[in-house]
């Protein structure tokens, strides 16, 4: 039984003239203590994808079609007060840097006591900021700190003070959008290293949402590649890094500028990301990719699977 | 800096702020055209004889700069002279229409602030709905309707449709309380037509600076975070948004008070309010200048100390103000 089972599930936004798919037919499952790295462009999905994940879609987003399951648990019908109870304590967000993350007129320590007494993972006060002050110590800000608002903090101390925050209600699942985006790479690799640290001695899983590959390689254990919506492939971080079979996911993997040789900067990819409002036909890809063949603009490609856990959506694959 | 250092810096400030402003106050009115002798004069023929008498008793005889180094020496030491009219003190005329002032805005400027921030909330939970809608073109309506004409209407409206409402003065004529709770009643019921008039011109602003600010904060990552710790959105919105939603609205009603004083003033002259408004604008008319003068300088002073206090409390409200 895993964790957290999504199955088919696509997600509209409703605008002027229609409604936009910014998740389709997404399908995943993680089970305890494992880790996967959701990869794409900016505006791929990834971030709404999570976010449905606790019913936090804005409100012009909802689930269209399909089912996320947690444990054997369906979510599809929950009420507010279902989805509250289920916030924070089986699954909890890392935002951005945490630079926004943490409300800049409330004491840090209050910040993490306050889901603590909403759910009743501690009934006093005094137990539950006991235990903030822990969790603190555990991602290495001292008890001194605790009462400091975030504008006193390094963006490094605001990351890790959400991620002692994430930690409150004892989930099972952390999900962490741009965890290590707009901090200085020294605080990042600690972040990463803390993260990595947690999920080994709590048993977390981690849905880790990034564009940098380099935080995948490091933190997970497989990859989802998104792009326009789609999930294109899915492999485990091995599978992704040496034997990349979209042909998405190898110019992604080429874009990531390298130390060694005189490379210069990665080739990127041409063109720009489609409109989701107006997706191109066939394959989504098609118009930028550069092996495209006769069926990419009209047909969709099926997903094949290429080896246990190796899943690719590519006309090039499985037409065997 | 430290606490200490930041408000007598700012104190400092505060009163280099008043020096610059006596001064003006003492030039603009020997710039303004209309002398009070000719006022007098007109009256009756004054002979010349007495006209230099009147003005060597008010001491108009002086050089302008020998005027405003006596007119320094008379505000500190507080002999502030009395009026060219009435021959009363002009600090007590003052002090007493300041009172009644107050009175009026204290109640006005409380009701308008909470009632505007209460429909900012309102509106911006709902932003982009119909209720959000119907509360914006509603206060951006009647923010556009002149606050006098407003006044004069409901003058209208309660001495001809509705009688019973006071609709001029701050007591009943004449009248005789046999307790101080009749007096306050009474008083409360001559506020409530100007109170009424203040609130609907200036709900606006604070309705709108409100629900702006709400919608922009109901955006901010820390929202979402709120929400997706599980707390219900009563919490989220009165915990999270609202308080950080409140800081440019709290600035605004420090800073706005000049302006709603100045409304406050129109709408006094309308209901007869016996504040510095109707003051103001009796001695406008008679060219009384040492009243004009101090009840100027009192406004100004009361502007400089809303801006003096709100910069000594926003770091109760911002934590992030606070130890820079």
């Amino acid at each position: 039984m895993s964790l957290l089972a999504v199955t088919d599930l696509s997600i509209d936004y409703a605008q002027l003239g229609g409604a936009t798919r910014a998740v389709t037919s997404a399908s995943f499952s993680m089970g305890t203590g494992s880790s996967i790295g959701l990869v794409g462009e900016s505006g791929s999905g990834k971030t709404t994808l999570a976010l449905s994940l606790l019913g936090l879609l804005p409100a012009n987003g909802r689930v269209a079609s399909g089912e996320i399951h947690y444990a054997d648990e369906s979510v599809s019908q929950y009420s507010e007060t279902q989805w509250r109870r289920l916030r924070w304590t089986k699954a909890a967000l890392v935002f951005q840097g945490g630079m926004n993350a943490l409300n800049p007129v409330r004491r840090i320590v209050d910040q993490i006591v306050e889901p603590m007494l909403v759910h009743g993972t501690e009934t006093t006060k005094q137990a539950a900021t006991q235990r903030a002050i822990e969790l603190l110590a555990r991602v290495g800000i001292p008890a001194s700190r605790a009462r400091d608002f975030p504008h006193e903090y390094s963006g490094g101390m605001r990351q890790r003070a959400g991620i002692a925050m994430a930690l409150a209600c004892k989930p099972q699942l952390l999900i962490a959008d741009e965890p290590a985006t707009a901090i200085d790479v020294v605080v990042q690799a600690q972040i990463i290293r803390l993260l990595a640290e947690l999920r080994e001695s709590l048993g977390l899983a981690l849905l880790i949402i990034t564009h940098d590959l380099g935080v995948v390689a490091q933190l997970c254990d497989d990859v989802i590649v998104m792009y326009a919506s789609e999930i294109v492939e899915s492999a485990s971080v091995r599978g992704i890094f040496h034997n990349p079979k979209h042909p998405y996911t190898k110019q992604l993997l080429e874009s990531v500028p390298r130390f060694s040789g005189m490379r210069g900067v990665g080739a990127g990819i041409s063109g720009q990301p489609p409109s989701l409002t107006n997706p191109p036909t066939g394959c989504r890809f098609h118009p930028r990719c550069p092996s495209v063949f006769s069926p990419c603009a009209t047909e969709h490609p099926p997903a094949s699977r290429l080896a246990d856990k190796h899943v690719v959506a590519c006309h090039l694959y499985g037409h065997d | 800096m430290t606490t200490a250092s930041r408000i007598s810096s700012r104190i400092g400030q505060t009163v280099l702020t008043l020096f610059i402003v006596v001064t003006f106050n003492f030039w603009l009115f020997r710039l303004l055209p209309g002398n009070f002798t000719q006022l007098l004069s007109r009256a009756g023929a004054l002979d010349p004889a007495a006209v230099a008498s009147l003005k060597q008793s008010f001491g108009l005889d002086k050089s302008p700069v020998e005027q405003y180094v006596l007119y320094i020496k008379n505000l500190v030491t507080f002999n502030w002279g009395t009026s060219y009219v009435s021959h009363q003190p002009v600090f007590q005329m003052v002090f007493q229409a300041l009172v009644n002032t107050i009175v009026l805005i204290t109640v006005a400027y409380i009701l308008t602030v909470i009632i505007g921030v209460a429909l900012g909330v309102f509106a911006g939970r709902r932003a982009g709905r119909l209720a959000d809608s119907v509360t914006v073109t509603t206060s951006l309506a009647l923010w556009s309707v002149p606050t006098f004409w407003l006044g004069l209407v409901l003058v209208f409206i309660f001495s001809v449709w509705f009688v019973g409402l006071p609709v001029s003065g701050m007591t009943t004529y004449a009248a005789t309380y046999s307790t101080p709770f009749d007096q306050v009643v009474d008083i409360g019921l001559h506020l409530i037509l100007p109170t009424i008039t203040l609130v609907i011109s200036s709900i606006a602003q604070y309705t709108l600076i409100m629900r702006n600010s709400l919608v922009t904060v109901l955006d901010e990552d820390y929202v979402t975070t709120a929400r997706a710790k599980g707390l219900s959105s009563r919490r989220v919105l009165w915990r999270h948004a609202v308080p950080n939603a409140l800081l440019p609205t709290f600035t605004l009603t420090w800073l706005n008070i000049g302006i709603f004083l100045s409304t406050t003033l129109q709408v006094e002259v309308v209901f007869s309010w016996p504040g510095l408004g109707s003051l103001i604008f009796q001695s406008v008319n008679q060219r009384d200048y040492p009243v004009l003068e101090v009840s100027f300088l009192t406004i100004a002073v009361v502007v400089i100390a809303a801006n003096l206090l709100n910069d000594l409390l926003y770091p109760l409200l911002d934590p992030r103000i606070a130890r820079r």
